[in-house]
């Protein structure tokens, strides 16, 4: 993490917040921007899931984390809180390196 | 926040569940963000300040994500910004129901989160509006940075985050986070889309690129008609 990152992230999420308050203008986004961007979340949390999970070292690397990350779908599919989700997701990574597993 | 007259008695009861249930959620979200990020050696002001100052789950998760991945700078601002895309939409909501000018106006925009909007565009008196907004823009905030403090010397606590299974407290907030955004048949195609891309281009693009790129899945589910049957293989993505 770069002090670089953090202030564009500061003040362009200020920005986006400021935007939307603003008086003038908006309002007038396409039906189908708004769509788009209402689905945007579900497809980087996705890809954010599966390069978290299966990434390493420039390629796929299976270990611990997939049967953790598995874990936590199955808890979250289930209706699991948040807090019980992440732990069940470390909690079954952690068994399993405790185990041997990479 | 709901004023409700108390049955026989003429005094209003301050019902605040709603508050209660999104200072909770704050504390959780800044607590995690806060151990996460220590605990993968990010520098405790830099986390403290990206709670303050881009406050949203998805953005500062989204971000430090791709930083651990080894993502360039670009990636890791565009990516966290897109997940914040959203407050724009918020502030159009709101923009006509809040009184607020000048520095309280300002203000207003710092606070913005799910849960202000909410409560406000709820809110039955338009006399209560900036009231209910500020409030709980206000306490979800400082709950927020302040359980990233709390997380931080926690974090600090723990050591080496990969020993124990600290990597995986990531993408299962990611899960955690991608659940409740299921619920329609669009959003089930957008992030199986996303994910399948991310899968594809894991291997032969720079760190970063695979989460940008899987934008695309929500342009394509877009075209995707809104209410038919569930396709299958889609709960492979999440």
């Amino acid at each position: 993490m770069t002090w670089q990152i953090v202030v564009a992230l500061g003040i362009g999420s200020y920005l986006l917040r400021l935007v939307g308050l603003g008086r003038s203008g908006g309002g007038h986004r396409p039906a189908w921007a708004d769509t788009i961007f209402s689905l945007v979340p579900a497809a980087m949390l996705a890809a954010l899931i599966t390069v978290q999970t299966i990434s390493g070292d420039g390629g796929y690397t299976i270990d611990a984390r997939l049967p953790g990350v598995a874990a936590a779908s199955v808890t979250a599919g289930l209706g699991g809180s948040f807090v019980l989700v992440v732990i069940v997701g470390v909690l079954v990574t952690t068994a399993l390196r405790a185990l041997g597993m990479a | 926040m709901s004023s409700r007259r108390l049955p026989g008695t003429g005094r209003f009861v301050h019902m605040n569940w709603e508050l209660l249930g999104f200072s909770v959620a704050a504390t959780v979200f800044g607590f995690s963000f806060g151990v996460v990020a220590v605990a993968n050696e990010v520098d405790p002001l830099m986390t403290v300040v990206l709670s303050a100052t881009v406050f949203g789950a998805g953005a500062q998760f989204a971000a430090l994500g791709i930083v651990l991945a080894g993502g360039s700078a670009s990636a890791a601002v565009v990516s966290g910004l897109l997940l914040n895309t959203r407050l724009a939409a918020f502030g159009l909501a709101v923009r006509d129901r809040l009184r607020l000018r000048g520095v309280r106006r300002a203000l207003a925009a710092a606070v913005m989160l799910d849960a202000p909007v909410l409560l406000a565009l709820n809110e039955p008196d338009p006399a209560q509006v900036d009231r209910v907004y500020l409030r709980t823009g206000i306490t979800v905030y400082s709950l927020w940075v302040g359980g990233t403090v709390a997380g931080i010397t926690v974090g600090q606590a723990l050591g080496d985050p990969n020993a124990i299974g600290l990597d995986v407290a990531l993408p299962a907030m990611f899960v955690a986070l991608l659940r409740p955004a299921l619920r329609s048949r669009r959003a089930r195609v957008s992030a199986a889309v996303g994910g399948a891309i991310a899968l594809v281009l894991l291997p032969v693009t720079p760190p970063g690129v695979p989460v940008l790129a899987a934008i695309a899945g929500a342009a394509v589910a877009s075209r995707v008609p809104a209410g038919s049957a569930s396709s299958p293989g889609i709960g492979g993505a999440a």
